[in-house]
């Protein structure tokens, strides 16, 4: 398992066996941005998303900064990208009728997956996207479109830029989100109850003829399976067969790893038959 | 630090650590129908409402609720009321640790949907946890509080 996949299992097992509680010196609301930019990257400090995963490490920091006093819980519709502040709960993204008619649901429906109505009403999808949890359902669907995050400090990238780069010190203000006509989404998980961290993940979406597919919790961050992505995007036209055959494809070129929910054979055999259910959804 | 909140329908102040879940700061202040459990955000047992949406408060930051409306069992004893005599008449009810959070997204679920399906209302409550019961009288009683046939 590599230093990547051991890094996730760690996370995983730490939340699931408990790793104590993160104690915080002094709790802060700033009124502004720059107030909170400054503390957090001059001092011992960390930005309190939903707070969830705050009983899962014994960290110390000087500081707590919650910023809900900044006006970073919305969703707005605009005329090319729906634009979600940092804040947002799952919860309400889940119940958003702007974001429901997007890629036919498919970001409403994997928040929806998401553990249970009490968490999505507390976390976020700014911490669910900075904490970048390889178990990570949403970040996963919003890998599969055309997905942006705006940062105070260095602006603008896409997700998938941010996910390669190390630990930044830095705000995120907003998640855009593309739109595009006639498109299609579809998210497939499979976990041990409904309330557990998936042991595999997986979001298609189709866009005329431009199909991405991603598979996540592999137990790693969500990668895109492109030569599978290539194999549909050269076909004119995609019989049943072609879904099976581009199913292995995926399972056969995505990294998979094992830790304690699923081995990676496991994983491998998953990745085939969730990458096959929602291509069949995508295409029809 | 201090905060400042509203607990069902009161005005209260606590002192409080800046680290404290807000199970402990209601616990500690008489609100013993909030229960601790898992600690984990695992089994729902603690659930309460800030701002009328049910939360768990075990992973709550107190701090974050200054300013906020929370509401536990013992300000909704009305509605608690109504759907125990549900639950009661189901004979669902067994070592009754469960009950109070049960209630409490209950109560929360039936401001929240309209014309739920059962599947709604198993997709509500899959954060509930109770360990005693296979959830079949639950059921059959949320159901009829909910009145979805």
């Amino acid at each position: 398992m590599d230093a990547h996949f051991a890094n996730q299992d760690a996370q995983s097992k730490q939340y699931i066996e408990g790793g104590g509680e993160m104690k915080i010196n002094k709790y802060i609301v700033p009124d502004t941005l720059h107030e909170a930019y400054t503390l957090l990257t001059n001092t011992n400090a960390a930005i309190i998303g939903g707070g969830l995963f705050l009983k899962m490490n014994d960290k110390e920091i000087d500081f707590g900064i919650d910023l809900s006093e900044l006006n970073l819980s919305f969703i707005v519709d605009k005329e090319d990208s729906v634009e979600i502040g940092s804040y947002t709960t799952l919860r309400d993204i889940e119940t958003n009728e702007i974001i429901k008619s997007m890629f036919n649901g498919v970001i409403n429906n994997t928040c929806s997956e998401i553990y249970s109505i009490q968490v999505r009403n507390m976390a976020t999808i700014g911490g669910s996207i900075c904490g970048k949890f390889g178990f990570s359902d949403i970040i996963t669907a919003l890998c599969s479109l055309d997905t942006y995050l705006e940062f105070y400090n260095i602006g603008r990238m896409s997700i998938n830029e941010y996910l390669k780069l190390g630990n930044i010190k830095d705000i995120l203000l907003k998640i855009i989100i593309m739109k595009q006509p006639i498109a299609k989404g579809s998210f497939k998980s499979m976990r041990l109850t409904s309330t557990d961290f998936a042991i595999l993940n997986v979001c298609c979406t189709k866009a005329e003829n431009n199909f991405n597919i991603i598979v996540g919790a592999r137990p790693g961050t969500p990668i895109r399976a492109k030569k599978c992505e290539g194999f549909l995007g050269s076909l004119l036209i995609i019989e049943p067969s072609d879904i099976e055959k581009a199913a292995e494809i995926a399972s056969d070129e995505v990294e998979f790893g094992s830790d304690m929910k699923g081995s990676k054979d496991y994983r491998k055999g998953l990745c085939k038959t969730l990458v096959k259910r929602a291509l069949l959804e995508v295409i029809k | 630090m201090i905060i400042n909140v509203f607990i069902n329908g009161c005005e209260k102040s606590f002192n409080i650590k800046d680290h404290e879940m807000l199970i402990d700061v209601l616990r500690n202040n008489g609100y013993l129908s909030v229960k601790r459990s898992c600690d984990t955000s695992s089994c729902g047992i603690c659930t309460v409402h800030v701002d009328d949406k049910p939360i768990l408060s075990c992973s709550y930051l107190a701090a974050r609720a200054n300013g906020k409306k929370i509401t536990t069992v013992e300000g909704l004893q009305d509605e608690v009321r109504e759907l125990a005599n549900f639950i009661v008449a189901e004979g669902t009810e067994q070592c009754g640790f469960c009950s109070p959070s049960l209630a409490m997204t209950v109560i929360a679920m039936k401001k929240e949907l309209r014309n739920p399906t059962e599947d709604d209302i198993r997709n509500y409550l899959v954060g509930n946890t109770c360990r005693c019961s296979g959830f079949q009288g639950h059921m059959r009683a949320i159901k009829k509080y909910m009145g979805v046939e």
